[in-house]
């Protein structure tokens, strides 16, 4: 599923697919390393903005900066969801198990 | 030969030139410290090299307005070697730059830094692959604990390596990916203990009310009984010094109108001035623990819906918090942001208590019954936080709305302490420095106004002194907030050239030592805070403003802080 990245939600990644906007907002991703194909992981949501982790950087994301960057998700989400409540219900993933 | 340090924000290119230079340059933990080249002779006796230290680039191809003046320099014409510095732990997008970098300039060379780090991590790199790789020599070095860097400057002297072929920035991506996974391996948990402080930190409810707790525990140690106690000692110790000196000189027959210069202007003004080192010191003490730890960026972060409702954005909160210790490199620092975000900052930041305001701020509070002191000074120091929103607000938010950014959340690191004492040894210096020039010159131009006639024959009496006739020219602005006294109008006068030049003058002008009613202790006190930028500053505003605009920048802040005064020492007199 696509959706842009102030919509993803903590902890889950998307990788991206468009960025929206002329080329010097383009360039201004890519000067932090993102650009089409490159994995981006939701650290988290505050009323300010967003963090999102792209490789080892830290970006903060404010004023709905984040709202230019087109994501690919299905698999990720589903997986971290999978992944959290695995974390959270280990009596589930022994059940699964059986 | 000049050698330019290259590499993206907050690699630790400053760090590294002030090991290789022997400089003092400005150092702190998040992208965008340097935002001017600096230039320095390489500290060596083998090569003879200059060095440049260059503001942070992410890409040569990005047109990011913080990264101009390191592609100005870049394109000049004078650089023979690059110096390309990458983030050990960020080998992937260092790797982009430097693969731009190759297909430019025939003699780059890698310095791999922050190595003590990715040791810690367990970070294994391949030192040997990557410089087959990128067909140039790669150092690792440690520029905070001075490692590698012989082996540098060895490298330096031999390098030559040709240009690559140019790459398109997909291309450049991919490759710089692609030799990064061959060559580097990180652990899983690299960046673990940010991660844990940053969830508690960047949340708003946390943040905000912490980063005024700091600053009021900044203010409340630099207003402490330790400050005080080495205050005493400063005095006495310029004050025995003055003995001594005047002393000497009249035995030798100095003239005695000179002497009386230097006894009031001098040692009257300028030992009043220096007797505020401590709090001055403590102030920046702090103020470089938050940038070298990596806590400015949280607090910009955090800031941000708070600054936002001003019509900035949160990274215009760097400014801000530089401008508690000087408003000059505050102003500065507003390089790195919007455009449009630059009028709205550059005349509100003024209004920030600066270190230099501390002075008034101490001796004014004085004046106050001792019961309600200290709650005088902690106003008088945060009113420039309230007069600094008042002024954001009085630009339409319409016309310029703050702008979206993304910004570079550095790792949290414990301080080096190398570059703590350095910048807060440079502080020192400067705070010297003015206090021996600026503070010097106004203190002795208010002693020559007082015992000066306009005709400038020797004054018998202040009343008809040169400062009495200001003081009386300037009387109908400042009667309605309360004061007239020409020694009062005489030290605002001062005070443009160097905030910290009222107290000076107030120790010239008030021989007998300063007493004033309490409304006019405040009403003066809250004006002097607030009422000009510093020359220094005015003069800082030239890189971004205009002559008309500076001069309505000067007169604006006249005004707010006259009105503000005003309504302020007016509720607080009805009462
Ligand atoms: N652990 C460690 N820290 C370092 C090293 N070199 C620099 N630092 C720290 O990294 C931070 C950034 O250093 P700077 O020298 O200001 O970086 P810069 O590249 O000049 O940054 P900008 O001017 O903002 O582009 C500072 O907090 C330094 O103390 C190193 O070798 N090891
Ligand atoms: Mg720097």
């Amino acid at each position: 599923m696509q959706k842009t990245l102030d919509r993803i939600q903590s902890g889950n990644s998307g990788t991206v697919v468009k960025i929206n906007g002329d080329a010097y907002i383009w360039r201004r991703y890519l000067s932090f390393g993102i650009l089409p194909g490159t994995v981006l992981t939701v650290f988290s949501h505050t009323q300010t903005g967003m963090i999102v982790k792209v490789g080892n950087t830290k970006l903060a994301f404010m004023g709905g900066s984040s709202e230019n960057i087109l994501c690919e998700t299905r698999d990720t989400e589903r997986r971290n969801e999978h992944d959290r409540s695995a974390r959270r219900k280990p009596e589930l993933r022994k059940i699964d198990a059986l | 030969m000049t050698v330019a340090l290259v590499g993206n924000p907050n690699c630790g290119k400053s760090t590294l030139f002030n090991v290789l230079t022997g400089s003092r340059e400005t150092t702190g933990n998040r992208a965008g410290v340097t935002f001017a080249v600096k230039e320095s002779p390489l500290k060596s006796e083998a090569v003879s090299a200059t060095v440049a230290d260059l503001p942070g680039l992410y890409s040569l191809t990005s047109d990011l307005r913080e990264e101009r003046e390191a592609k100005k320099f870049l394109t000049s014409g004078r650089v023979d070697v690059v110096l390309n510095i990458i983030d050990a732990s960020n080998l992937e997008r260092g790797l982009f730059l430097t693969l731009q970098l190759l297909s430019v300039f025939p003699r780059v060379i890698v310095a791999l830094n922050m190595m003590d780090e990715a040791r810690r991590d367990g970070t294994v790199i391949r030192i040997d692959e990557l410089s087959r790789e990128l067909g140039v020599p790669v150092v690792p070095i440690s520029a905070a604990k001075k490692e590698g860097i012989r082996e540098l400057m060895a490298a330096i002297s031999h390098s030559g390596n040709g240009k690559k072929p140019f790459l398109t920035d997909e291309t450049c991506a991919q490759e710089a990916a692609r030799i990064a996974g061959k060559c580097a391996v990180y652990p899983p948990g690299v960046g673990v203990a940010t991660d844990r402080i940053d969830r508690v930190l960047c949340r708003p409810i946390i943040g905000i009310p912490l980063f005024f707790l700091l600053l009021f525990f900044t203010f409340s140690l630099a207003f402490s009984s330790i400050g005080k106690g080495v205050q005493t000692f400063l005095v006495s110790l310029t004050d025995s010094l003055a003995s001594l000196c005047i002393g000497f000189l009249s035995s030798r027959g100095v003239n005695a109108y000179l002497l009386y210069l230097l006894e009031k202007g001098v040692f009257g003004g300028v030992s009043a001035v220096l007797s505020f080192l401590p709090q001055t010191v403590t102030l920046f003490f702090l103020l470089e623990l938050m940038e070298e730890s990596g806590y400015t960026a949280r607090a910009s972060y955090v800031m941000d819906r708070v600054m936002r409702a001003v019509g900035l954005s949160g990274k215009a909160f760097v400014p801000v918090i530089i401008g508690f210790g000087c408003t000059v490199p505050a102003v500065m620092a507003c390089e790195t942001l919007d455009a449009a975000e630059h009028k709205r900052i550059l005349y509100s930041l003024p209004f920030i208590s600066c270190s230099a305001r501390f002075p008034v701020i101490l001796l004014f509070s004085s004046l106050f019954p001792q019961k309600i002191a200290p709650f005088m000074a902690f106003f008088l120091y945060f009113a420039g936080i309230l007069v600094f929103i008042l002024s954001c607000l009085l630009f339409s938010r319409k016309k310029e709305p703050p702008p979206s950014v993304v910004m570079e959340l550095p790792r949290f690191r414990v301080p080096a302490i190398r570059n703590v004492f350095r910048t807060v040894s440079r502080e020192i210096l400067h705070f010297l420095s003015r206090s021996g020039s600026i503070v010097f010159l106004s203190s002795l131009l208010v002693t020559a106004l007082t015992t000066l006639t306009p005709r400038l024959t020797h004054a018998g009496s202040a009343e008809e002194s040169l400062l009495s006739l200001f003081g009386k020219i300037l009387s109908p602005v400042t009667v309605p907030l309360g004061f007239s006294d020409y020694r009062l109008t005489g030290a605002l006068l001062s005070g443009f050239f160097a905030k910290e030049s009222i107290v000076a003058a107030v120790g010239v002008l008030f021989e007998n030592g300063l007493t004033l009613p309490t409304p006019t202790a405040f009403s003066f006190s809250l004006f002097s805070v607030l009422y000009l930028p510093c020359a220094a500053t005015v003069s800082a505003w030239r890189s971004f403003l205009t002559r008309k605009e500076i001069a309505f920048g000067v007169f604006r802040s006249f005004l707010i802080a006259y009105l503000f005064t005003f309504a302020v020492s007016g509720i607080v007199f009805l009462f």
